[in-house]
């Protein structure tokens, strides 16, 4: 049936090509495999099983049983309209999926190549598709998964281009016509295009013979995935090679947008609701480490720690907390991070040494993460300057929308544990030089941090009060343990994660959540304790942070994940309360100090339990080291990648790693040669001319390399028999021909070579006072000229290579001589 | 069956360029061109999209893709240069080679590496007429010929036919090969050789069974002998041990398995005699001064061509069939304006170089027939009969005024003059066909 209309037919007699079999099959898996990538970015299953079950229909119903084949205009078609579909969905997606829709775009037009019948313009732009799906596979992926099918694609894409390799040449096979040579032609051809054949020539024909293409079919072993390994190992270790070798330009690497969702509730204001909204988000945020000073290893706490974020300090209603902002403090409370040396003997003593190492893995623009009292570390770099009377790290304001790494020491734990109680900042300072500003705690006006408006929560103030029936001997900071008691384990109030579904519109939430559906995640109980505190005239506030439970035993870290979000209450009690409710305070502590309380009950998703959860966790560690050492490669931490590889080694190996990453540092730092390979400068004319400069030297030792390998290395018996046979086949009687024409001894189209040689050795043996005698050489050459040319082709043995070689170079030399001496004579005339 | 002759097409020594630095840079050993393909194109388009976007934004999953690809278009750069390095073609073909008749050529692709193969190497045989070859002028045809696989320290052969109308002198110009291997995104190509010549012999016609009777010449020659010979027609004669150089079909099959050595028919040779043939390839004098329209001239052109074809055509027939069927002893010379030739053959296995020399012959303005005939005719014994195949009447030639000023002339009482213009062979020879292409 006629090419253009869908054809059911009776395909299964044709004769099948292997070659083009095996082509689609390697593109059918090329292009699954490639869908699974899109798959992995999307965190869905949906587009690589429609193309599976498509590749598997067309594979089938197409390529082996021929029924179906679509013509190539209706394939255009509805290529046209996938694409459609796509761009409108790309239109109507949010940013964040925008990328997403191009995939599809990509996927939707590659159907209606799958279902027509398979040439060589097909796999063109199949290919060309496929490769694109690979590009916007790399900019909606960060998984590891990725990193793990990158094998497997380029070993599949490597042996379907094998395929089309060995099927393109194939086709070629046999072409027969006159080339054109005009200068289209010819410029088509410089550029690579193929031979342009036009018609049939009318006076040569030519044709393969019947059975040209038998001798040798491809088999699998020649193209298939064996080849294909050989090939992807190099390609591998090149582009491993070139990943790290490549200098980054800019700090920060591209993270897609559908990657994290942005960090919410670390900013100057904080509602219920983004709260929730982070507790219901896997993505990771943060990555911390502890290491013990003392013992130089890492230290796991025994309990989920407490990683203090943005702090609550104002409820404005509806649910919302803000910050203290301008105005509501002095702005001489913040300070430059004290160093070790400033923190107080005592504070030292009592608590153990702790370095902590926070690595962002998402960028928070408004909140750097800590566990107070604190100090810088002897290594690594920490923020520089803290708000004093909430112990909060300020972000820097240059790293804005950057991922931070910082290091600080803490005080916060003593024999393991952290401690509950939280020290004004001076008390913890040794003295005040260094911080000539700086004054009591009382300067921060605590009277903010009691603000509470009673009207608003009558259920709160009647819960409190039924509470705190009985208890009022109880010193206050007994009355706060035992609110916090109330809330966690009371059973009264349920943790949950879905409380809006229960509230009433009108109420402001939290009194909605205390008088009526007692049920909410971590701000509203610690919301309900601030606000239960404030009406005990107790100056409280709010910390957003972090309370972690996934410890990753491999790589000793705690892997930080938006999910465990955390709201807790920091009540500012005095310090003889706090002493007589038997919590051990070092000395040197003031009128007052901060106590931590957590009133959120454990549940299902709550992180108020404390229990670590350790695992192995490889897949985890690996996507920790695909983040640390691909996805989130820049031009700071660059040449601090290939530590990985010389972290703990000794030997030669080793230093040989970390004398590159120390290269590699130079570069970046703008130090090297001058600072003129710094890739900020590699767009200057400066650079160009130093690559100009280094191309031209690579070359030229490239082919000298090449040159005296050729000449001193290759050396051995069969090389030399090679060339040797080489001379022979190449010609040795044109070179004798050509030589003897420097003489005017040229041989006519009628002369036969031994005519020819006959006619030399006259004219030698005539002129025996100008020339060497060369007739026996000649007449040598000559004998093998005709063994050679009309002989049977009896292999020559290497004396007689050698003897050629040497009687050849015999005349060439006797031409040479001649040209000299006639140099300034006039050439002889020679009458044939 | 392949009676070769083997053309080397490796690089030429003779080529190798003088001087350091020209050697560096631009060894023909060494002059392995690499070229995108269009698909080659098409990925580096994709790759510089892909490495510009991930410089830009820093995207490192780009730059480990782009790395991946540029791996790969880094490996095809290496491996298609590298597969057709030192790789060596030699072409065969047959000793005689006749127009219309198809011939076979084998490529020979030797790989003197000792470890790596050469895969999906394409050959473009391209044949070209030599612009000496006024019949044939402006032909030429490629063929591209895909040599699967090389191994390492081995050889692969591919044959192909080749068709020339036309006979004259040929060229296969230097001889290009190119692979896409391994994954056809660049093609390398490298030049083999130099330019080959090979000589398209004239092609063979039919004498018509009584064409001595319709030539007027009823009894041949000279010496009248019976001798037993190989080959040809005859009674069967008796049989001989086989020497190198005899035909194939002359072996006698049953008689050979009998005596487990190989043994050939002789057949009984009718008659030997000598005879003279002389081509004249003189164009006669143009029409007598008149001037006339291009495209008349186009036509005489034309004709003459044709007529000079039918003049070697039938000398090459004639010659054939003395050899073969009358057992002829045969003097030819040729008359074309070049250099004098002189063939005295009595054997098939000569006739090579005569028909060389055909395969050359062309018609010429410059007239040397009178003395290549006084050459001739000076030559021969006395009544030897000559048959002169002219592209003008004898009255023409001169030899009527040669008769009478040369002694040597006078032998020429036995003389067929043969008008290739006039139409006159037509009824004692038949032209050759040309194969089905």
């Amino acid at each position: 049936m006629a090419n253009g209309t869908l054809f059911f037919s009776g395909a299964l007699s044709m004769k099948r090509d292997s070659r083009l079999d095996r082509l689609c099959i390697n593109f059918a898996l090329f292009a699954f495999i490639a869908s699974c990538l899109i798959g992995i970015g999307q965190r869905s299953s949906t587009l690589p099983l429609l193309i599976s079950s498509l590749l598997v229909v067309s594979l089938v119903f197409t390529d082996w049983l021929g029924v179906i084949r679509i013509p190539r205009l209706l394939a255009y078609i509805t290529m046209l309209a996938g694409a459609i579909i796509a761009i409108v969905e790309f239109f109507v997606l949010r940013q964040i999926d925008q990328l997403t829709a191009v995939a599809k775009l990509l996927i939707y037009v590659q159907i209606g190549l799958m279902f027509q019948r398979k040439d060589r313009r097909v796999f063109e732009q199949w290919g060309i598709f496929l490769l694109l799906e690979m590009i916007v596979a790399s900019l909606v992926n960060d998984n590891v998964l990725y990193g793990i099918l990158l094998l497997p694609v380029l070993l599949v894409g490597c042996s379907a281009l094998l395929a089309y390799a060995s099927y393109v040449s194939n086709l070629g096979s046999g072409s027969v016509g006159v080339e054109s040579n005009s200068v289209y032609a010819r410029m088509m051809r410089w550029l690579g295009r193929e031979h342009l054949l036009s018609q049939e020539s009318k006076g040569i024909s030519m044709r393969l013979a019947p059975s040209a293409n038998s001798f040798e079919v491809l088999n699998g072993t020649v193209v298939g995935l064996r080849r294909a390994t050989s090939i992807v190992i190099s390609v591998v270790v090149f582009s491993v090679v070139f990943f790290y070798v490549l200098p980054r330009l800019q700090s920060g690497a591209y993270e897609g947008a559908g990657w994290h969702r942005p960090a919410v509730g670390f900013s100057g204001e904080v509602s219920l609701d983004d709260v929730g909204e982070l507790l219901e988000t896997n993505s990771v945020a943060l990555k911390v480490r502890f290491i013990s000073v003392d013992d130089e290893i890492e230290f796991q706490p025994s309990e989920s720690p407490y990683i203090r974020g943005a702090i609550c300090h104002s409820y404005i209603g509806d649910g919302h907390w803000k910050t203290l902002e301008k105005g509501m403090y002095q702005s001489d409370l913040i300070a430059n991070t004290p160093a070790i040396e400033k923190i107080s003997s005592e504070l030292q003593s009592t608590a153990d040494a702790i370095d902590v190492i926070i690595e962002e893995q998402v960028a928070f623009d408004d909140a750097t993460f800590s566990l107070p009292p604190f100090s810088r570390a002897r290594a690594g770099t920490t923020p520089s300057e803290i708000v004093t009377y909430d112990w909060r790290m300020l972000h820097p304001k240059t790293a804005k929308g950057k991922k931070l790494k910082y290091r600080f020491r803490t005080y916060a734990y003593n024999q393991g544990k952290q401690q509950r109680f939280l020290p004004v900042f001076s008390d913890c300072l040794d003295s005040m030089d260094g911080f000539p500003n700086l004054r009591d705690a009382s300067v921060y006006d605590l009277d903010y941090l009691r603000q509470f408006r009673a009207d608003q929560f009558p259920g709160l103030l009647a819960e409190r009060d039924r509470v705190l029936a009985g208890e009022e001997e109880q010193n206050i900071v007994n009355k706060v343990l035992i609110l916090e008691e109330h809330l966690v384990n009371s059973g009264e109030f349920t943790y949950s994660l879905a409380p809006s579904l229960k509230r009433r519109i009108g109420t402001d939430p939290i009194e909605d959540f205390v008088s009526n559906h007692k049920t909410g995640h971590c701000q509203y109980f610690a919301s309900t304790m601030a606000m239960m505190l404030r009406s005990l005239n107790v100056p409280s506030r709010i910390v957003l942070g972090f309370r972690p439970s996934d410890f990753n035993s491999s790589g000793v870290y705690f892997l930080v994940r938006q999910r465990h979000a955390h709201a807790w209450v920091e009540a500012y009690l005095p310090t003889e309360s706090l002493k007589d409710a038997g919590i051990d305070l070092p000395q040197g502590i003031g009128p007052g100090a901060w106590l931590r309380l957590d009133p959120t009950p454990g549940g299902e998703g709550s992180n108020a339990g404390g229990s670590i959860r350790s695992s192995q966790g490889q897949l985890e560690s690996l996507q920790q080291f695909w983040q640390d050492y691909v996805i989130n490669v820049d031009k700071s931490n660059q040449p601090q990648a290939l530590s990985f590889f010389n972290s703990n080694g000794t030997g030669s190996l080793a230093q040989l790693w970390r004398n590159i990453e120390q290269s590699l540092l130079t570069l970046q730092s703008s130090q090297f040669i001058g600072g003129l390979l710094s890739p900020d400068r590699w767009f200057s004319w400066q650079a160009a001319v130093g690559l100009s400069f280094v191309v031209v030297i690579a070359l030229t030792l490239y082919r000298v390399i090449g040159m005296l390998l050729r000449r001193y290395a290759g050396g051995g018996r069969k090389k030399r028999a090679v060339n040797m046979a080489r001379i022979v086949d190449a010609g040795f009687y044109r070179r004798i021909v050509k030589s003897l024409a420097r003489l005017n001894l040229r041989r006519s189209p009628q002369q036969t070579p031994l005519e020819f040689a006959n006619h030399v050795a006259n004219f030698l043996q005539e002129r025996p006072e100008q020339f060497a005698d060369v007739s026996a050489d000649l007449s040598y050459l000559t004998s093998i000229y005709y063994r050679l040319r009309f002989g049977f082709e009896a292999p020559l043995q290497e004396k007689d290579l050698e003897r050629i070689e040497a009687a050849t170079k015999n005349i060439e030399a006797l031409a040479a001589q001649r040209n000299k001496s006639t140099r300034k004579s006039k050439p002889v005339a020679v009458t044939t | 069956m392949f009676a070769r002759r083997s053309i080397g097409l490796d690089s030429d020594s003779s080529e190798q360029p003088r001087g350091f630095l020209t050697r560096l840079f631009f060894n023909p050993a060494h002059r392995i061109s690499t070229r995108l393909t269009r698909e080659g194109y098409q990925f580096v388009f994709l790759l510089g999209f892909s490495l510009v976007a991930a410089i830009i934004q820093n995207v490192n999953l780009l730059v480990l893709l782009g790395g991946s690809l540029a791996g790969l278009l880094l490996l095809q750069w290496r491996l298609c240069s590298r597969t057709l390095y030192g790789l060596r073609m030699q072409r065969n073909l047959p000793r005689d080679i006749e127009a219309g008749r198809r011939f076979f050529v084998e490529l020979v692709l030797s790989n003197p590496r000792p470890w790596l193969g050469s895969w999906w190497v394409i050959a473009h045989e391209k044949v070209i007429a030599a612009k000496t070859n006024r019949i044939a002028k402006g032909d030429s045809q490629t063929l591209l010929v895909n040599v699967e696989r090389v191994l390492p320290r081995d050889q692969s052969r591919v044959r192909y036919e080749c068709l020339c109308i036309h006979r004259g002198e040929y060229l296969f110009q230097r001889s290009e090969i190119s692979t896409r291997f391994p994954l056809s995104l660049m093609r390398g190509i490298r030049s083999l050789g130099q330019e080959a010549k090979f000589l398209v012999h004239p092609m063979r016609g039919k004498m018509d069974p009584n064409w001595r009777t319709k030539l007027e010449l009823p009894r041949l020659g000279l010496h009248e002998r019976r001798v037993a010979r190989s080959g040809g027609d005859g009674e069967f004669f008796g049989l001989r041990d086989y020497r190198s150089g005899d035909a194939m079909r002359l072996i006698h099959w049953r008689s050979s398995a009998k005596r487990n050595q190989l043994l050939v028919r002789q057949m009984e040779r009718q008659e030997n005699f000598e005879i003279a043939l002389l081509l004249d390839l003189t164009e006669p004098a143009n029409d007598n001064g008149r001037t006339v329209s291009s495209a008349t001239r186009s036509q005489i052109s034309e004709a003459r061509m044709e007529a000079t074809e039918i003049a070697v055509e039938l000398i090459n027939t004639l010659t054939r069939t003395l050899l073969v069927q009358q057992n002829g002893i045969v003097t030819l010379n040729i008359a074309d304006g070049r250099e004098n030739w002189k063939f005295r053959i009595s054997s098939v296995s000569q006739l090579s170089a005569v028909l060389d020399r055909l395969a050359i012959a062309n018609a010429s303005p410059r007239s040397n027939f009178s003395s290549i005939a006084e050459y001739t005719f000076g030559t021969i014994a006395i009544g030897t009969p000559t048959i002169v195949v002219s592209l003008r009447d004898q009255s023409e030639s001169g030899v009527d005024e040669l008769r009478a000023v040369s002694s040597s002339m006078l032998k020429l009482s036995n003389i067929r003059w043969v008008n290739v213009s006039n139409g006159e062979w037509n009824s004692f020879f038949q032209r050759g066909t040309v194969d089905e292409a």
